[in-house]
This record gives structure tokens, sequence and C-alpha cells, in this order.
């Protein structure tokens, strides 16, 4: 290194400035105050009635996404859902717009427009909506929907193929009959209360019967047409000028000519684009990333929501010592879970239950389970009746990205320190992770649950002794019993109760160390009306927004 | 050290040798005595203080779990600065070994020392470090070792080359001609000679080791959470978290500069100090 005295000094001095800009934004993020305009978007709460917003149609709008999909065929685990979402409907669809308050998910009618169950819920009579148009596009080209396509779509929503990984949310279908051509019977093998739920995802969309690879091709109802596409770049949507659902002027939706995502695979580079105005809206941002933007952008505007992807870590029962429900409780006694979840979001979060607390019709409120309530005095106690008075070590792996993962082990690591448990962090890779999911070689798991607005997806698929989502080796035959039930309770009243049951048994049981969520934010231009981001499949209801420009 | 004043007081005199020898001191307190000089224990969280910036109560901020960064940051100095001394101290007495018995014996063994240092050399670093760790498994036995051997043969190359110089000179022929034997030669004579040499290596390799050993941490192969070394607070949930509370990766990343950064000045202002082209000029 015979580099002058100059460069070394330069190097120096640079070390310096390093510190002291570190030192300089330390004012900064402590303001937790709503970013101007928050208020607005945040939406009415729940019955009010807002006035009629005046829409403005025309303009085309962009928004950013880190990864694109690998193919579009939804039938055939296809990982982007949202960009096939706007190109396809479904029997029935969750109300989306600006007057939807956030955690509510509410069934209605979509492609069909009534439909019939029979008294022993296991026949579905499904009525479609006449002259409902596929997009003008070929070979389709721009005829009317019928009941033969509903049967085509469910021969595939259906099908035992490798891919369809989905599958799961519908096997309970027996039968799909087209009855003539506005008319299609579904029978079950039993009542099934996430149906309608189900049909409402983009897992259900209904394609039109045609020789096409739908992996390479989008043709369907949706409120937009896929022009143009170049992978890894740049997909461009047009309107659809046929749409059969009208918007809040009594004229069909959408109200853009057109739309455009964009692949940014770098976070920081979505968020500059969003600030220099390339972009109207960015995907979801953990709640202090979020806050940072908006304070160095106060213009922007942003919706705030509690998540629903739960982080948590799995216990494998059939590993000793954690076979012993007594060493389970222990450990969730333990846990100091609100602190855990202000981590997550960097400053606040919320606490989770066996059931996301997001999905606020389902949810019993974490304060009514057992062993959720920080008592290290009980968990030793239960510690010492099993057995391990003297302390206990266990392992946990993790992949180091997502690295929420790391932030809950590494927190529960410090809160079990304290009842004399010595847990082991693991590093692997995804691809180690996976396969140890699925051979079920492991003590502990960080990991998270699947995002749904369908509390089965949280309940029967993870702990039913006979689901194939279950890699815990769980196996409480009361809590079969009650997760049978709660499938085959259609009634929304009933259901709940039972779902209470079903989570205050979970609670008892700790199978899976649930902690929180962080608040997200999707965040826009000022301009952008109508947006509200809905978790229940990741569908972008685009349809709803206008640009006030 | 013969010959050794007019070094010691070019050494002394220069101000950035100085520098460096102030940054040394000041890290290798912070190691051994890293434990008691910190305001907080690093491991406990509080919750309600997480990715707090710097302010009164906590100098250097805190991190997403409500740790004292500056707690943590003193004491991974240790793990950082062991490991890099142990895995250094291994590569320098195996390189140097290696280097002087090649230089000095030349002939079959040189040869195929030679190409065994050509061939590691021509891997980058990290890449043999993780293929080594893949080998050896997790742990800091594993880690020392790994550094040390992608260190080896750098100094073994080094090394020969002073050694080969030093086997010319005149007193090496007259130790012959009085028939002192090859390991007396070695270990009497060319390795007192070639120690100017070895000594500014250790300190570049010092460099070297912390980077690795930060890099590897880092991508989680090294010192694992919850022990803080300087490589794994950079990683991980400190990235993440880079645009809205930075202060969790710049001061470890400052320590690993200042650290790196002290021990190459070091390295260069021993090596001037030692050039026998500026002995007898002051």
């Amino acid at each position: 290194m015979r580099s002058s005295p100059v460069k070394r000094g330069i190097a120096t001095l640079l070390a310096a400035l390093f510190a002291l800009a570190a030192c300089a934004p330390a004012q900064a993020p402590a303001a937790s105050g709503a970013p101007a305009g928050t208020a607005a978007a945040s939406g009415a709460p729940a019955g009010t009635a807002a006035p009629k917003p005046a829409v403005k149609r025309g303009g085309t709008a962009s928004i950013a996404f880190s990864v694109d999909p690998s193919h579009f065929d939804p039938h055939r685990g296809t990982t982007a859902q949202n960009f096939v979402s706007v190109v396809y409907d479904g029997l029935t669809q969750f109300k989306t717009g600006p007057d939807v308050p956030p955690g509510t998910h509410v069934i209605e009618p979509a492609l069909a427009e009534k439909w019939e169950i029979s008294p022993d819920g296991k026949t579905y009579t499904f009525s479609l909506r006449k002259g409902v148009k596929f997009h003008d596009v070929a070979p389709v080209g721009g005829r009317e929907l019928t009941s033969d396509d509903v049967a085509f779509s469910f021969d595939r929503i259906l099908a035992k193929d490798a891919e369809n990984i989905k599958r799961g949310l519908f096997d309970v279908v027996t039968k799909v009959d087209a009855v003539d051509k506005y008319t299609v019977k579904l029978t079950l093998s039993q009542p099934f209360a996430p149906l309608l739920a189900n049909l409402g995802t983009v897992f259900a969309s209904i394609l039109p019967r045609a020789s096409v690879d739908f992996k390479k091709v989008a043709i369907g109802t949706g409120p937009f047409v896929l022009k143009d596409f170049e992978p890894k770049s740049k997909y461009v949507y047009l309107k659809n000028p046929a749409y059969w659902q009208n918007g809040l002027d009594g004229k069909p939706l959408p109200y853009l000519d057109g739309w455009t995502q964009v692949i940014i695979p770098d976070e920081g580079a979505r968020t500059s684009a969003l600030r220099a105005g390339q972009l109207d809206f960015t995907d979801l941002l953990v709640d202090n990333l979020a806050k940072q933007l908006l304070q160095s952008n106060p213009a922007l505007v942003s919706e705030k929501f509690p998540g629903n992807f739960s982080v948590m870590a799995r216990i494998n029962v059939k590993e000793k010592p954690l076979d012993d429900v007594r060493v389970r409780q222990a450990i969730s006694l333990a846990l100091d879970r609100q602190a855990i979840a202000n981590a997550l979001g960097g400053g606040t979060g919320i606490v989770n239950g066996p059931i996301p607390t997001a999905l606020t019709d389902w949810a019993t409120p974490v304060g009514e389970l057992p062993n959720f309530k920080t008592d290290t005095a009980k968990a030793k106690q239960l510690l010492a009746e099993a057995g391990h008075a003297s302390g206990l070590k266990l392992t946990a792996i993790l992949q180091r990205s997502p690295q929420n993962r790391q932030i809950i082990l590494e927190a529960m690591q410090a809160q079990l320190k304290i009842v004399g448990i010595d847990l082991q962090l693991q590093f692997v890779e995804p691809a180690e992770l996976q396969k140890r999911r699925v051979d079920r070689n492991y003590q502990l798991m960080g990991d998270n649950l699947t995002p749904s607005a369908e509390p089965d997806t949280y309940t029967y698929i993870e702990y039913h002794s006979k689901s194939s989502g279950n890699v815990g080796n769980y196996n409480d035959p009361a809590l079969d019993q009650l997760l049978d039930k709660e499938r085959a309770t259609t009634d929304p009243a009933e259901r709940k109760k039972v779902l209470r049951d079903v989570q205050l048994r979970l609670a008892e049981d700790q199978f899976i160390l649930t902690t929180g969520d962080p608040y997200y934010h999707s965040v826009f231009q000022p301009y952008v009306k109508g947006f509200r981001f809905s978790f229940v499949n990741q569908r972008i209801a685009i349809k709803n927004v206008w640009l006030d420009k | 050290m013969r010959r050794g004043y007019g070094r010691a007081r070019r050494l002394a005199a220069s101000p950035l040798g100085t520098f460096a020898v102030v940054i040394l001191v000041a890290l290798a307190t912070v190691a051994a005595a890293g434990p008691l000089l910190v305001p907080y224990d690093p491991l406990v969280q509080d919750a309600l203080a997480q990715a707090k910036a710097p302010s009164a109560a906590h100098v250097l901020g805190t991190d997403y779990l409500g740790r004292d960064v500056l707690s943590r940051v003193l004491v991974g100095a240790r793990p950082s600065l062991g490991v890099g001394l142990a895995a250094v101290s291994i590569a320098i007495a195996l390189g140097s070994t290696l280097g002087l018995l090649s230089g000095f014996l030349r002939g079959a063994f040189d040869l195929l020392v030679q190409r065994a240092v050509e061939v590691a050399l021509t891997l980058p670093g990290l890449v043999l470090a993780l293929a080594l760790l893949a080998i050896f498994g997790s742990g800091t036995a594993s880690l020392v070792l790994a550094i040390a051997l992608v260190l080896t043969p750098g100094i073994t190359r080094v090394v020969r080359a002073a050694a080969l110089a030093v086997g010319t000179e005149d007193y090496i022929e007259a130790a012959r001609a009085v028939g002192a034997r090859d390991r007396r030669i070695v270990f009497r004579h060319v390795l007192p000679n070639a120690a100017a040499t070895i000594v500014v290596l250790a300190s570049l390799s010092l460099g070297n080791a912390i980077l690795f050993e930060a890099a590897l941490s880092f991508l989680g192969l090294g010192i694992q959470p919850p022990e803080p070394s300087w490589g794994n607070m950079l990683s991980g949930p400190a990235r993440q978290y880079f645009e809205v509370a930075p202060w969790m990766a710049i001061f470890p990343g400052i320590a690993v500069s200042l650290a790196v950064l002290g021990f190459n000045l070091l390295g260069d202002t021993l090596r001037d100090a030692f050039d026998p082209r500026l002995a007898g000029t002051t």
C-alpha cells in the first residue's frame, strides 16, 4: 500500500465524517403523529354514510413490485396474484372500494349474481350474471360468459395436478354441473363454511373455455386487459370497456384508462421512484419505513392497516421435551409478545393469537386467551413440574431472510433465558428449511402463517391431524372435532362461537407460538383516490382507483 | 532489535504511525476490558427503547430489540479482534514456516509449495473461507481455522520471497562454510532477518482477518446471535432498518473500518521503518 499520506488522511477523514453523519439524524424518526392525509385515507368508521365522492375518469397509473410471476395460470400455483387478479373475476368477490372500512371482509356477488345453498349445506346453485363478456382478445374474441366456462374452470381448479397447490381450498367440491346456460351447481362432500370466501380468491378465477396456454396468456372477464408485457420489467394493462360492474357514477368500472406494473426488486429504488413521482403507489411498507418515507415527503398519502402474516415459531410436538404441553405453555408464558410485535414494526405492533387480530370478524381478543399474559413465575413452575427445574436447551431453525424471523427469535432468546431456557438459533438456507419442514425435522422453526381473510386457513389447515398443511405433528382429537365443526358451520354467528372455542383450545395447546404483526402502509401520490389495499387474497383493487388531476 | 534505534525514531516521528498506535491501543483496551466498560448489558432487551436514535441515555442509540449499541460495539470487539488475532497467529506460524523452508531449501519441496500457494491464491478469499466453513461446520474454532487457512498462502509467498533474498546474503554463505546445518541457518540467521517482513505482514493480515470475520458473521456463518460481533451487528434486521435507524449498522461499520485502518497504517509504518533503503538516513 504505497498510498500517499494524503490518501490515507482522506480515508481517516471519511471515517470521521461517517460518525458525524450518523449522529446528525438523531432527532428524526421519533414523531408518531399522523402524516398529512392519513386521517382522510384511513376510512370512516363502519356504518358512517360518507358522501359519494365525485370520481374522475381517465389517465393511467403505475405501481412497482419487487418480483413478477413465473407464469399467469391462477390454477397452477402462480406466485404473483396481483398480476392476474385484475384480469380475472370469480363467482364471488370481496367487497372493495373507498367506503369499505379496513379489516372487514364482506363477500358479495361477482360473476354469480346470486346463489342458493341447500339446507344440508352440500349443494350450491349459482345463477350467473347475464351479458358478461370476456376480453376482446383472440381466440376468445369478446364472447359471453356461460356456465360451460365455469365448468371448464372448475375442472382445472379441482385437477389433481402437482402444480395445483391451492386445491385444498376447494377439494370438498365433488361435482360441478352446468345445469343451463346461466346456472351452475356445485356438490360438496360436506358442508364447508369457507367456500364462498375461497371462491372469491384469485385461485378460483373463471377462465374461458379455450385451448390456449394459460401460463402464457391471460384472458378473462376482469376490469383490465393485459395488453403487453416484458418479463422482469413491465406489464401494461388497458381498461376493459365492457366490464360488468358499475362505479360510483353509475357507469362501468374501471375509472382509469390503463395502468402499468413495473418490476423494481430493490425496496430503496421503489421508494425513490415514488418520491420522484415516477410511480403512483408502492406496495406494502412496514410501519417504520413508511413513516420515514412520509416524513421526508409529506405530500404522499398513506393508508395504514394491521398485517395478517403472523410471524411465529412453529413447535414440533414429536420432539422431546416439546411433547409435554407444560413445557410449551411455559415457553408461551415467558414471552412478552407486545415487545416482539413492537420490534417487528420498528416501534408499534399488534399481538396475535392463533388467528391474527387483523381478522376482526373472527379473532378472539388476546386478553381472553390463556397463556398469553406474561408470567415468568408460572413458567418456571410449569418447567419444574415437567422435570426441567435446572433448565432446558432448545434449537430454532430459521432463514436469514425475511429478517422478521430473526427479530422474533432473538427476542424470544432473551425472554426465555429468564426462565432458564437456552434457545440456540440456527440459520439455514431456504431449500434446507423447506426440506426440514416437509420432513418434520426440527424443534422450533421461525416462519409465518399464510395470509388470508378466511379463518380456516389459520386453523384447520395448520392444526388438523389430517391436514397436509400440518407440519408440526399436531394431533389433538378434541381440537380436530372443533376444527371439523368450524368448517361445516355456515352460519357466521354460530361459526364465530365455534372458532372462539378453537382459539381457546389452541391457546391451551400452544402448538404454534404466534407473536404479532406490524402495521403496514400502502403509500401513494395525493391525487390517487379510491384506493384501499385488501389483504384478503392480495387482489389490488385497482378498479376502484381514480386520479384526481 | 539490531539497528533499531533509527527505526524506532522514524516510527515515533510518523504522525500516521502514532495515530495507528493510538487506535490499536484503544481497541486492545476495549477488547480486554470491554465487559467492564459497558454502560449496559449488551444482551438485555429494553422493549420500551427499541430502535431509538443516539441520545444521552444511549450514546450510540439502541437496536431493533432495545439493546444498547455502544455496549454491543464495545463487547463485539472481543470476538472480532480475538478471532483475528488467533487466525493471524496460526497463519503466520504456518505460513512463515512453509515460506522459510520453501525459500531456503528450494528444490522439490519449494516447487510443491509454490504450486499449492498459486492454486490457493486463484480463489477469492471469501469463497475459500465459505467452502472451508462448509467442511468444518460452525463455531468459533472453525471460523479461526478457516480464516487462518485463507491467509496462509499469501503469507507463505511473501515470506518465501524474503527467505530467498536473505539466502543469497554473504553471512549465510559464511555460516555454511563454518558447517552450520540447514535448520540452524534457517532459524538463527534467515528468520531474524526476515522478521521485519513477517511483522509487517502480521499487521496487514490482521486487517484482512477482521474483515473476513465481519463478512462471515454478516453472512450468518460466524459469531451467532445473540452474542454481538461487529459483523453480525451489520447484518440481518440492521440492514432492513438502515433507512430509518442507520446507527445500528453504522457504528459497528466504523469500528471495523477503524480497526482495519489501524492495522494497515501500522503495517505501512512498520514497513517504512524497516526499509533498509532508509536505514542510516536519520
